[in-house]
């Protein structure tokens, strides 16, 4: 094995996501839940139309028809069939098919356990998603389903990059995607994030003065991931070059030292022989929250320094809000950004650096609020 | 770069067999079922059906749910027999299988919000299945990845798989690693409305068979890089030496018929460890009960071991469907087998279903095991299988 | 017109989502799975489920659900067979 290729190493071959439509809307919370209402950002009540036949999609969860839908998009956009044992699916997702299991499950309480219906039930399993891409696609290699809060995707991710690796795979699609549902809202903000009152009705805004706390939001991401040199896209020369992800301790981000987290991302270029110096633009998970912004912009400051200054920071969760499986937009955003060689518009740029030159590497850094760090790097 | 292998050097489990490995092979011995009432909850359903339920005994810790305490329990004794003591293991990662996670207490919420109470919120806090991996890091000191794995009744094996290749690939040292799952009246509701239920309890591979049981649960087996393991002078129970995957790819929750995509997991496997059809001496079957799972798994044992099938049971009406925890529970019965050289009987077992083409083991039994393997196969399709082999000299090469 | 027929037609797109199906296209004497409506056994276990809460018939296996479900005309014979084994519910 030539010892220069970094073991994180897969070419995106293709890209898709589902996003929510903007402006964000309200979104009433169940009276027993304390009722009110906040701000949130939802797809399309059809995110599929054009996409998955109504056959297909009369028995899928919101959620797997948004993961199909942009596993679709993502097959579509790499060229087309990813059939057959070689095929694996990995997906991403914090709590799954939310509202079929809160249906399925209000339905028994109701009707005291008379006659419940099948099909909810076997859409609300964590992996129906995976299971829905696999049938979809004919996908027969390994089909695995991460859910671990805000590090799904990248577990998920990782899988992949392991399976592909080991050659127990040629190509992969990943997806990762939650699905907006008032029950997860109101239990969220019992515990933080959400904006509180009139504040919740400001949409998020990359430049905005700062607030306690983000908005909830929801879609979908999916990758179809090859090995380079094998039997997909020879032209297809976006690639995943370094995944890192680096458990620190949790609820504390006052604690975090930039240092280590200079280090971290050091560590997630280092394999792929890149620097600091490489990066064209960093692009953060930073949600709006003022207490993590505060977090972000320590770091960012230390990462300048390391790289000599200059350095380009995007942010995209304007666009899709915040849900557990969010950093799968970013880092489709990144990949699309490295593919067209250029920022897209739909990154805010918070510092533009010297992005007014081509981008060919993108690093993406998210610091999740269970403790982990996490960040990917995608280049030429 | 020789390949890392994966020494287990710490078992724990907790079933309705009881709370610990030493209760757990004593029911196996004997024969003894844990399948019994149903009390964890209230259900209509109580009447008509046996469940694996956990006895009690289980300390269920205050800001906790039942799945972490299933988690934690299974994990503190997996670490106590790893000689690994609590506390300050930076690296150490921890991976569960989980499919229900915090639902038995999220569905106790939901039962008094419709009933118009108010109920507080802070009862959902423990609501994913990442909750309990969390739970078991943060009470044991493990600082290392954690990490969830949700694929159904594969779950469990597939956890293993995952930590499995976190130590090949040299991105740990140690996992604990597993399953677990509650009963619940989701899953509880959710099988019966497939009409899979059977009422006097699971009787796999028997031709009379009417589906399958639940159970709950969990399993965490310490799994070690060999050199790290060799180094401390642990005690290697046996080695986790091959995983493969695989899924059908056509129904949302049939297996294939011919059990195809399940052939080709066990192949995987065994083409991962290193071994040929002939060497395995026991298969612990996934072997639910159902008509449709029996029936295919059954096709792809007879195709992949032909004329040569080895020792097969399935340990369903033991433990019961114990979900995500099955693959992590079957392990332990795996390494068990290994270790004392017997195979566990296929309790529940009258009259063979005559189509299957081997003769499951009637009564737990002596039997030379030198490789064994483990199956789970779970909806979507997706197959999962684990080959194990004996710590001493014998069967790897 | 059976007005049972009609009523199962209705029921059967309701429950299954078929949302992008007339009551007038689907033919009382047509097979209602693979063929036909291409439905699958988690419809079938669907339906089972619906005659237990529409019409208080309880099947318990998927076999006999199979034969009930031959056509919807076969349907509303079965329901009409079972109201009469057991009085009107």
């Amino acid at each position: 094995m030539n010892p220069t290729v970094p073991p994180e190493f897969a070419t995106i071959e293709g890209l898709g996501q589902v996003r929510p439509t903007l402006p964000p809307q309200p979104l009433a919370m169940p009276t027993g839940l304390g009722g009110g209402e906040c701000l949130a950002y939802a797809c399309p009540a059809q995110p599929h139309q054009g996409c998955v036949s109504p056959a297909v999609a009369r028995r899928l969860s919101r959620l797997q028809l948004l993961t199909l839908t942009a596993a679709h998009r993502a097959v579509q956009d790499g060229g087309g069939l990813i059939a057959g044992p070689g095929a694996g699916v990995f997906v991403g997702t914090g709590l799954g098919s939310l509202g079929a299991t809160v249906e399925f499950l209000e339905d028994v309480i109701r009707r005291d356990e008379a006659s419940p219906m099948p099909a909810r039930f076997i859409t609300s399993v964590h992996n129906a998603s995976a299971s829905a891409i696999a049938i979809e696609f004919q996908c027969q290699g390994e089909n695995r389903t991460t859910t671990h809060d805000s590090i799904s995707f990248e577990l998920a991710l990782g899988q992949a990059l392991t399976a592909l690796r080991l050659g127990r795979i040629e190509r992969a699609v990943v997806a990762a995607g939650d699905e907006l549902h008032p029950y997860h809202v109101a239990a969220m903000n019992h515990c933080q994030p959400w904006r509180k009152k009139a504040e919740a009705l400001a949409p998020l805004s990359p430049t905005a003065a700062r607030l306690h706390g983000s908005l909830p939001g929801e879609g979908a991401a999916a990758f179809v991931l090859g090995r380079p040199g094998g039997n997909g896209r020879p032209e297809a020369s976006v690639c995943i070059r370094g995944l890192g992800l680096a458990p620190r301790p949790a609820a504390d981000l006052g604690g975090i030292r930039t240092e280590d987290e200079v280090a971290f991302l050091q560590k997630v270029l280092h394999p792929a022989n890149a620097t600091l110096a490489d990066v064209d633009l960093i692009l953060l998970g930073a949600d709006g929250d003022a207490a993590l912004d505060a977090v972000y912009g320590r770091v960012i400051q230390a990462v300048g320094a390391a790289a000599g200054g200059d350095l380009a920071v995007g942010v995209f969760k304007h666009l899709c809000g915040e849900f557990a499986t969010a950093s799968a937009l970013g880092l489709a955003l990144a990949g699309d950004a490295v593919r067209q060689g250029r920022l897209l518009p739909d990154i805010a740029l918070i510092a533009s650096g010297r992005a007014d030159n081509r981008i060919d590497n993108v690093l993406t850094y998210t610091i999740h609020r269970n403790g982990f760090h996490s960040a990917c790097w995608v280049s030429r | 770069m020789p390949r890392r292998k994966v020494a287990i050097t710490g078992l724990g489990i907790v079933s309705a067999l009881g709370l610990t490995v030493e209760e757990t092979t004593a029911a196996l011995e004997a024969g003894r079922s844990g399948l019994g009432p149903l009390t964890l909850f209230p259900s209509q359903r109580r009447q008509h059906i046996l469940v694996g339920q956990v006895p009690s005994g289980l300390t269920v810790e205050r800001d906790s749910s039942r799945s972490m305490a299933l988690a934690c329990h299974a994990a503190r004794a997996a670490g106590q027999d790893a000689g690994l003591a609590d506390g300050a293991q930076e690296r150490t990662a921890v991976v569960l299988g989980a499919c229900t996670g915090g639902m038995l207490e999220s569905e106790a919420f939901l039962r008094e919000l419709l009933a118009g109470g108010s109920p507080d919120l802070g009862r959902l806090r423990h609501h994913t299945c990442g909750s309990a991996t969390d739970g078991v890091a943060a009470r044991l000191g493990l600082g290392g990845l954690r990490m969830t794995i949700s694929d159904a009744c594969a779950s469990g094996a597939s956890a293993l798989a995952a930590a499995g290749d976190l130590i090949a690939c040299g991105d740990a040292d140690v996992v604990f690693a597993g399953g677990v799952d509650t009963l619940t009246a989701l899953t509880l509701n959710g099988f019966c409305s497939l009409l899979v239920v059977a009422d006097d309890g699971c009787r796999p591979f028997d031709a009379e068979r009417q589906g399958l049981s639940l159970g709950e649960g969990g399993a965490v087996l310490v799994l070690e890089e060999e050199q790290h393991a060799l180094s401390r002078q642990a005690r290697i129970h046996g080695y986790l030496a091959g995983w493969g995957f695989s899924c059908d790819a056509i129904h949302a929750t049939a297996p294939d018929p011919e059990g195809r995509g399940m052939q080709r997991a066990m192949a995987g496997a065994l083409d991962a460890a290193g071994l040929r059809p002939s060497d395995i001496d026991y298969i612990n079957a996934h072997g639910s009960g159902t008509v449709d799972n029996d029936r295919a798994e059954a096709a792809a044992i007879r195709r992949l071991f032909a004329d040569r099938v080895p020792a097969v049971s399935s340990t369903k009406r033991f433990f019961g469907h114990t979900l995500a925890a099955a693959g992590a529970i079957e392990s332990v019965v795996c390494i068990l087998s290994l270790e004392r050289q017997r195979v566990p009987a296929n309790l529940g077992l009258r009259e063979a279903d005559a189509d299957l083409g081997f003769e499951p083991v009637a009564t737990t039994r002596a039997t030379p095991c030198r490789a064994v393997m483990s199956n789970s196969f779970g909806f979507g399709g997706v197959n999962c299988s684990l080959v194990f082999t004996q710590a001493a000299e014998g069967a790897g090469r | 017109m059976d007005e049972l027929v009609e009523q199962l037609k209705s029921h059967i797109i309701r429950v299954l989502r078929l949302e992008d199906v007339q009551p007038e296209k689907i033919d009382p004497e047509a097979p209602l799975f693979k063929q036909g409506l291409g439905l699958d056994s988690i419809d079938a276990l669907e339906l089972i489920m619906m005659l237990e809460r529409e019409y208080g018939i309880r099947i318990t296996s998927i076999e006999v659900g199979w034969k009930a479900f031959a056509s919807v005309k076969a349907l509303a014979g079965f329901i009409r067979e079972q109201r009469d084994c057991h009085g009107e519910k």
